[in-house]
C-alpha cells in the first residue's frame, strides 16, 4: 500500500517538499514513527494529522485512498 | 438544518482593499430587512521581535479543508443566529503590515445577532481553518506566525 501525504506551513521546510509518498504504512501511529525516523526534527515539532480533511488524534488504520495531511498549528487571521 | 448554501471561496490574493469593503457595505442597501451590520477587520501588525520589524505576512492554506471547515462554520452561524447574510474574506499570499488580511461581515434584522455571530465566526475561523503565515522581517528573514 502506498500513501500520499500533503505537507503545509513549516512542515514543508522540515521535510523539504510539499508532498511525499510512503510505502506500507498501516496506521497513523506507524506513520508518526516512520516520519520521525526519516525526519528526526519532527519529534520536537508540533503538528496535527488530518485524514480526508479531518483531524485525527487517535490511532487510525490507513486505507489506500485516504488523503493524509500534516498540519502545523493554525495561524489564520 | 439542510440548506442550499454551497461552500464559497473565501480567499483573495494579497491584501483586502478598503474600497472593496466599502462597496460590500453599499451593496446591502437593497436588503431593507437588515437593521444592523457587524464587521471585523484583521490588520497585519508591524510587531518588533529582537529589534527587527515585521513588514509583511505571507499566507498559505490547505484550501480544500479550509473551505470545507468554513462552510461548516457558516452553516452553524445561520442555524444559531437570525442572520440575513454573512460574507468572509481572508488573504492569501503576501500582505504588508498596515493592510487588511481578514474581513468578516454579518448582517441581521437586529444588532445582537449580527455582533455575536461576527465575533463567534472570527474565533472559530482562527481556531479551525488550516491557514498559516510567514512573518517577514525587514531583512527578508522570517518566522512562522503563531496565533495567540
Amino acid at each position: 500500500m502506498q500513501i500520499e501525504i500533503l505537507l503545509f506551513g513549516y512542515m514543508t521546510e522540515i521535510v523539504g517538499k510539499s508532498r511525499i509518498t510512503l510505502q506500507n504504512i498501516p496506521s497513523t501511529d506507524q506513520l508518526k514513527l516512520q516520519l520521525h525516523r526519516l525526519y528526526p526534527k519532527l519529534k520536537d515539532t508540533p503538528y496535527l494529522i488530518a485524514i480526508d480533511k479531518n483531524i485525527v488524534t487517535e490511532n487510525v488504520v490507513l486505507k489506500d485512498n485516504h488523503i493524509i495531511a500534516l498540519l502545523p498549528p493554525y495561524a489564520g487571521g | 438544518m439542510i440548506t442550499d448554501r454551497k461552500p464559497k471561496n473565501i480567499f483573495v490574493q494579497g491584501a483586502i482593499d478598503p474600497h472593496f469593503i466599502a462597496e460590500s457595505i453599499r451593496k446591502h442597501h437593497s436588503k431593507t430587512e437588515i437593521g444592523g451590520h457587524s464587521i471585523f477587520l484583521g490588520q497585519v501588525r508591524a510587531d518588533i521581535l529582537d529589534g527587527k520589524k515585521i513588514v509583511a505576512i505571507e499566507y498559505s492554506c490547505y484550501e480544500e479543508m479550509a473551505l470545507e471547515k468554513m462552510h461548516r462554520i457558516r452553516e452553524d452561524a445561520f442555524e444559531k443566529y437570525d442572520l440575513t447574510c454573512m460574507h468572509v474574506y481572508h488573504s492569501m499570499g503576501s500582505v504588508e503590515s498596515g493592510e487588511i488580511c481578514l474581513f468578516i461581515f454579518t448582517s441581521a434584522p437586529h444588532r445582537k445577532a449580527a455582533i455575536e455571530a461576527c465575533s463567534e465566526v472570527v474565533e472559530r475561523l482562527k481556531a479551525e481553518l488550516p491557514i498559516w503565515g510567514k512573518e517577514i522581517f525587514e531583512d527578508q528573514s522570517y518566522q512562522w506566525k503563531e496565533n495567540k
